[in-house]
């Protein structure tokens, strides 16, 4: 009967339902938006469009350790808001002045006093140019003792004895590695578990209020004359015990396997024991509560309260104690 | 089949129930009438079992298991069921001895064409009519009303009378409180007139221009005399 009840209760049934798909499509977005965040933003600007700058690219295409804007023209602002890490901006007559080998103080490097791993972008700008401007060189210097030789040939040929190295390379990938994973262990996991935490706190506000409402209508008194005082009572609470015992146990091992590529029996038992213990809680102020006002002011309370002490031991402001374990949360700590 | 000794009830200081002695016998119908705050909703739920009186005490003789029905003032239904679903529920929970009465209660009370809507598609009306039913899925012996006619249009309420009248003859306990003398009219009961907490007097229904009120409140006063005309 609980059921056919939920199922005139639209909305708070497709957030149910929805909550597991939720929190992984958003839990996936999260896990690729930081995946862009340890790039390396950068912008590479060409106030003239010349062709060599697309060939530039394309040589530094294989690294996908920078994130490049490329474009002719770009506001300093971009640079203080942290929004790209450096400006790198190419003369005009690049191809001209490489096969010159004019190649001092050509391009201008912006950036800020916060600006960390824009180097290493230098030094594949640089590598790119100097490939250019070594076989540049060394056509110019097979033309001259052969006059009759074809200097794009040369060129084009030149790589084959002259290929030059990055003065430094260091393994970009694998501090890229070190840092994803570092940060999804110690916080986006731990926000991600508080997250669906509040969200369960909050549908069961809804919940418990159907309880409120019978228990205004008088059918707990009509049940109680009949001898079934508690039976809807303890209906509801196996009801939704189930059903939210099974929503938390896929979104858990949804979300650890998105994070973690595998899941751990004891986050997942312990993820279930914090929505049964709020099920609980709820339960028993069902007893007392009269009022939806009330009910709702005590869930603001305790959801507000809870998250403030999770967040105050995760960032280490205040050190764990026995007593923190009545606010829920807190066992996402443990 | 149910006695009241000496039922006081107080609650936050305040005597809402004094010293109330009766007794009503299987197939007795009797209304509580009084004016508001006279005690009546406390009583019927002292006699429903719901509250425990401060004083005194209450007992009943059952022939079967459940023995009380009850009817509340709210429509206490099932948002979102059908009328079905409602009837099926409690039957479910009590085991009724037999369908044919529910069968004859849906018939009778007119619910046929309704069984398959929701609570909320209902009028006010058919709404109280299925608030009954519901509270008399189980045939109960001792059927409590606490103001189950208000906002019932005239056809309803003749539907859900005749229906009471009927299990009456049949051996039905009721007790109802109302303020709608048409269904005082049409199920004669014996009248427990309470003021202020205080049982007045226990008359029959067709002896109340007989009652002697002078030393009661304006109010209960008033009520007899709207109802009555020129009866008093």
């Amino acid at each position: 009967m609980i059921f056919k009840i939920l199922l005139q209760q639209k909305w708070t049934l497709i957030l149910l339902i929805s909550a597991p798909i939720l929190f992984i499509i958003i839990g996936y977005q999260f896990i690729d938006r930081t995946t862009d965040d340890i790039k390396v933003p950068v912008a590479l600007v060409d106030p003239y469009e010349q062709n060599i700058t697309e060939q530039l690219l394309s040589d530094m295409s294989t690294d996908e350790s920078f994130n490049i804007t490329h474009a002719t023209s770009i506001p300093e602002e971009v640079l203080e808001r942290g929004e790209v890490e450096a400006i790198f901006v190419l003369p005009e007559d690049l191809e001209g002045k490489i096969r010159a080998g004019e190649l001092e103080g050509t391009i201008q490097w912006y950036r800020h006093e916060r600006s960390v791993f824009d180097g290493l972008f230098k030094e594949q700008l640089a590598s790119a140019i100097m490939t250019r401007a070594i076989r540049s060189e060394a056509a110019n210097l097979v033309q001259r003792y052969q006059s009759d030789a074809d200097w794009n040939e040369i060129y084009e040929y030149g790589l084959r004895y002259l290929e030059p190295e990055p003065i430094f390379q260091i393994q970009f990938e694998s501090v890229q590695q070190q840092i994803s994973q570092v940060n999804h262990d110690s916080e986006d996991w731990l926000l991600f578990r508080w997250l669906f935490w509040i969200f369960i706190w909050s549908i069961l506000a809804f919940l418990t209020q159907l309880l409120l409402n019978w228990k205004e209508q008088n059918i707990f008194e009509r049940l109680s004359t009949i001898g079934h005082a508690n039976s809807l009572r303890k209906a509801w609470f196996f009801t939704f015990l189930v059903l939210l015992a099974i929503l938390t146990v896929f979104t858990s091992v949804g979300i650890q396997t998105l994070w973690l590529s595998s899941y751990n029996w004891m986050t997942v038992a312990i993820d279930v024991g914090i929505v049964i213990f709020s099920l609980l809680i709820y339960y028993l102020l069902s007893f007392v509560i009269q009022k939806r006002e009330t009910l709702w002011t005590i869930a603001l309370t305790y959801g507000v309260s809870a998250s403030v002490v999770f967040f105050l031991i995760q960032y280490n402001l205040l050190s764990f104690n026995w007593w923190f374990s009545i606010f829920l949360p807190s066992w996402i700590l443990v | 089949m149910l006695t009241l000794e000496n039922i006081t009830y107080k609650k936050r200081g305040q005597t809402l129930l004094s010293q109330i002695n009766g007794e009503i016998n299987r197939g007795d119908c009797v209304t509580l009438f009084g004016p508001n705050g006279a005690g009546k909703s406390t009583l019927i739920k002292i006699m429903a079992g719901l509250v425990k009186p401060s004083k005194g005490k209450r007992s009943i003789q059952p022939e079967h298991k459940n023995p009380i029905g009850y009817v509340p003032q709210q429509t206490a239904l099932f948002k979102g069921l059908t009328v079905r679903d409602q009837i099926k529920y409690y039957q479910k929970l009590t085991k009724p001895k037999s369908n044919e009465f529910i069968d004859d209660m849906i018939l009778s009370l007119g619910l046929s064409q309704i069984l398959n809507k929701r609570i909320e598609q209902l009028s006010g009306g058919m709404k109280r009519k299925v608030n009954l039913a519901v509270g008399m899925v189980h045939q109960p012996e001792l059927l409590l009303l606490d103001e189950a006619f208000v906002g019932v249009d005239l056809a309803a309420k003749h539907d859900m009378l005749t229906w009471l009248r009927k299990l009456n003859n049949q051996g039905t306990t009721i007790v109802f409180i109302t303020h709608d003398w048409y269904v005082i009219q049409h199920l004669q009961p014996t009248m427990w007139v309470l003021d202020h907490g205080v049982m007045i007097d226990q008359v029959e229904w067709d002896s109340v221009p007989y009652l002697n009120l002078n030393r009661q409140s304006q109010a209960l006063q008033k009520m007899f005399d709207v109802n009555m005309g020129s009866v008093r």
